[in-house]
């Protein structure tokens, strides 16, 4: 391409421009084209989100500012809304609730789902059979599952009677309770995501780890840990999004009872948008939400900036 | 009022042809589905040139349908609604004909009992016809009264010895939990303050002459709280919020408790707890609730609407429709769908002549008592504006626990009727002695 420009300048100063222009415009038309194929191949998919997220998602901005009971009209009530939820109770109590479940989903779990990788990466033989039987309960129904642990933590015939401990009906255990079920239910699929990741690191940090003499919980903290910190960021991330929105468990198993000892943001924004009339009130209670999830994903991407922490 | 999603009838409005009336329902099983097409769509269509035309939807997501339906100017051309609060909605945001003229035409106020004809006035009109209506009851096993020698309480004093002695014989009391159904700590407010305070203390509170931080209603509420710590109701705190309602049922039909106050829809869910379905030889039956005071009338049965139809605005069958309501008000079809499937009875004037021999007595004993009931008493469900009403069953749970006192309760109730009663949200309201 420069013999050729080179060639053409002594013969007319203008006409070397033309094949490289030519060559660009064809460039910039071939990229405008994958573009252009790549958008027609996204479009159904925009378009769904547009219908199903974004639309209703301004539709609920817009509502968050109203008195919207559900039926009928809305009226513009600015952010009374929104200053309702600082003077109320329940929304105080459900997003409490909310906090110490994302503590404790960020806890118990990953932690339980770290070592139970961990120990498995370790294994040789029957690897495929543990992966699988970690995994059941996770694409179990959430509505199977909490039937299963109803029955099972049952003060009447389950484990509930045997010591003599109302799980469920308790207020101080039926948060914790039904924790413990979700946990059942999510920690196999943790184990799975944090083995695919620690198969992935390097053998020979392990090799040269030992040896230089590290043993199993040296090689796990100063090897395995670092080398997944990106998995390990992804699923908290999603743990403490996940752990704002969790609604299934609970209202199955509890319906944020007794007395509200199990209420979270999204079962009282069911009950407020459903039976109480109040679906502005519900709005502002999604929108908060939504900002929360927000937040929680901004400042993770901020560390990413700054620290070169990847997803 | 579980059994209000049931055989919910509903018109397809302008999806309806210009011979037919789309109908729009939910059922609760398939046997209740299969006996609506049979004696009612099938029934009806045979004798009407502009003809029903049935579309099942799910009772979980029934409303919301509807209401998405209407808000795009659209949905069925009888809107089927859980009762008065929402009519009194629906006719606000202008959904609804007013059926003035069509009662007047058809003589509803001849056929419809009057308190449940008030019930589905909006600003002096009417717009629901009630399909459905229920009361308070207390369930027993004649059998287990039998063995220790015991008759239905009638009063307070009666009530407590009996529970006395049922937890001295190691039986609970009063078979009670919400471990199903969270709301259902309301029917036990609802029992409680119309047998305790009367009927009008609550309707002078419900017209806002009195507030609810009353002593009558701050003393129901004590009492009840009270009867739950002495472990009289569902075992009290500890268990009384894992109860399941096959829990209760089964607790009775075994005779582990002596009674269970509910609402008369647990007339059709028992029936699998007892006798040959069950593989047992117990029975049921069931009483007035008793006077929790003196000074409460002895007849008091609270009424609440189960469900209401109205019609659609942009229905082009106004008067079609207005002839299906008051087709399916007739007594013998009604009491026929009784002893068929123990369906709901529509709050309209029967005769015990009305009643086809087939059908169960316990239940004709119970719809004609609610006939001749002179006192009427008010479901927190029914005649309670929304958010006063989330307040009760929760706020209850809390003095159950301990974490909440009679007076916050009611002080707390007070706050969040007063604007609901200032922003009309109070649903029409029967005279406390309309009766029938």
């Amino acid at each position: 391409m420069a013999f050729s420009g080179g060639a053409t300048t002594t013969a007319d100063p203008v006409t070397p421009v033309f094949p490289a222009r030519r060559a660009d415009v064809g460039r910039r038309r071939a990229k405008r084209r994958r573009g252009l194929i790549a958008w027609l191949f996204m479009l159904p998919l925009v378009a769904v989100n547009l219908l199903v997220i974004a639309g209703p998602g301004v539709m609920s901005l817009y509502y968050s500012f109203t008195d919207w009971t559900g039926i009928g009209a809305a009226n513009f009530i600015g952010f009374d809304n929104y200053r309702k939820m600082f003077h109320d109770n329940a929304f105080g109590e459900a997003f409490l609730h909310n906090v110490w479940w994302t503590i404790f989903f960020l806890i118990i779990p990953m932690s339980m789902g770290l070592f139970g990788a961990f120990l498995l990466s370790r294994l040789r033989r029957f690897l495929t059979l543990f992966r699988v039987v970690y995994f059941i309960p996770y694409i179990v129904a959430s509505v199977v599952s909490a039937s299963i642990w109803q029955n099972l933590l049952s003060p009447e015939h389950g484990i509930g009677k045997l010591l003599g401990v109302n799980f469920l009906g308790n207020g101080s255990t039926a948060l914790a309770s039904v924790a413990v079920v979700n946990t059942w239910s999510w920690w196999g699929f943790l184990v799975i995501v944090f083995l695919a990741a620690m198969q992935a690191v390097n053998p020979s940090l392990y090799e040269a780890s030992a040896l230089d003499g590290a043993n199993s919980w040296q090689q796990f903290w100063h090897v395995t840990l670092p080398s997944i910190r990106p998995t390990l960021m992804f699923l908290g991330l999603m743990t403490i999004i996940w752990s704002f929105l969790v609604f299934d468990y609970i209202y199955i198993l509890t319906q944020g009872g007794p007395a509200g000892a199990t209420e979270v943001l999204s079962t009282l924004q069911y009950r407020d948008a459903f039976e109480n009339q109040q679906a502005g009130y519900a709005a502002s209670i999604g929108v908060v939400l939504a900002l929360i999830s927000g937040i929680v994903v901004g400042a993770y991407q901020m560390l990413r900036r700054r620290r070169g922490w990847e997803i | 009022m579980s059994a209000a999603a049931g055989a919910l009838a509903a018109c397809g409005a302008g999806s309806g042809g210009a011979n037919s009336i789309a109908v729009w329902s939910a059922f609760d099983s398939n046997d209740d589905q299969k006996y609506f097409q049979t004696h009612t769509v099938d029934a009806y269509n045979t004798n009407h040139k502009v003809k029903l035309d049935l579309t099942v939807k799910p009772t979980s997501s029934f409303n919301q349908l509807l209401q998405t339906a209407l808000a795009s100017g659209r949905g069925p051309d009888i809107i089927g609604s859980d009762g008065p609060t929402i009519v009194v909605d629906y006719a606000n945001a202008g959904y609804l004909v007013p059926l003035d003229e069509y009662s007047k035409k058809f003589d509803w106020p001849a056929k419809i009992q009057s308190w449940a004809l008030e019930t589905g006035t909006s600003g002096g009109k009417l717009y629901g016809i009630p399909t459905s209506y229920e009361s308070m009851v207390m369930l027993y096993n004649p059998g287990t009264f039998a063995k220790y020698g015991w008759k239905p309480p009638t009063t307070r004093d009666e009530f407590e010895s009996l529970c006395t002695e049922a937890k001295g014989k190691g039986l609970s009391p009063v078979a009670a939990g919400n471990g199903e159904f969270r709301k259902a700590t309301e029917w036990h407010v609802t029992a409680m303050i119309n047998e305790y305070a009367g009927p009008d203390a609550v309707h002078q509170a419900l017209t806002g002459k009195v507030p609810w931080t009353d002593p009558v209603f701050v003393d129901a509420i004590a009492l009840l709280g009270s009867y739950f710590k002495k472990s009289w109701y569902g075992g009290g705190s500890q268990s009384y919020f894992t109860y399941k309602f096959a829990d209760l049922y089964t607790q009775l039909a075994a005779g582990k408790a002596a009674m269970m106050i509910t609402g008369s829809w647990a007339f059709t869910e028992i029936r699998p707890y007892f006798g040959k379905p069950a593989g047992n030889d117990a029975t049921w039956d069931w009483a007035p609730v008793p006077r929790f005071a003196d000074g409460v009338p002895d007849d008091v049965y609270v009424l609440a609407i189960g469900g209401d139809n109205s019609i659609n605005k942009k229905s082009k069958h106004h008067a079609d429709v207005a002839t299906f309501l008051d087709w399916s008000l007739d007594p013998k079809r009604a009491t026929a769908e009784v002893a068929a499937i123990n369906g709901q009875l529509p709050p309209i004037k029967v005769a015990p002549s009305d009643f086809p021999s087939s059908v169960d007595a316990r239940l004709k004993r119970f719809y004609l008592a609610l006939n001749a009931a002179k006192n009427v008493g008010y479901a927190t469900w029914s005649a309670f504006p929304p958010q006063t009403d989330t307040y009760i069953y929760q706020s209850m749970d809390k003095v159950i626990t301990g974490k909440m006192t009679p007076t916050d309760f009611c002080s707390g109730m007070q706050k969040v009727f007063a604007p609901e009663l200032k922003a009309g949200k109070v649903p029409p309201l029967a005279s406390p002695h309309s009766g029938s």
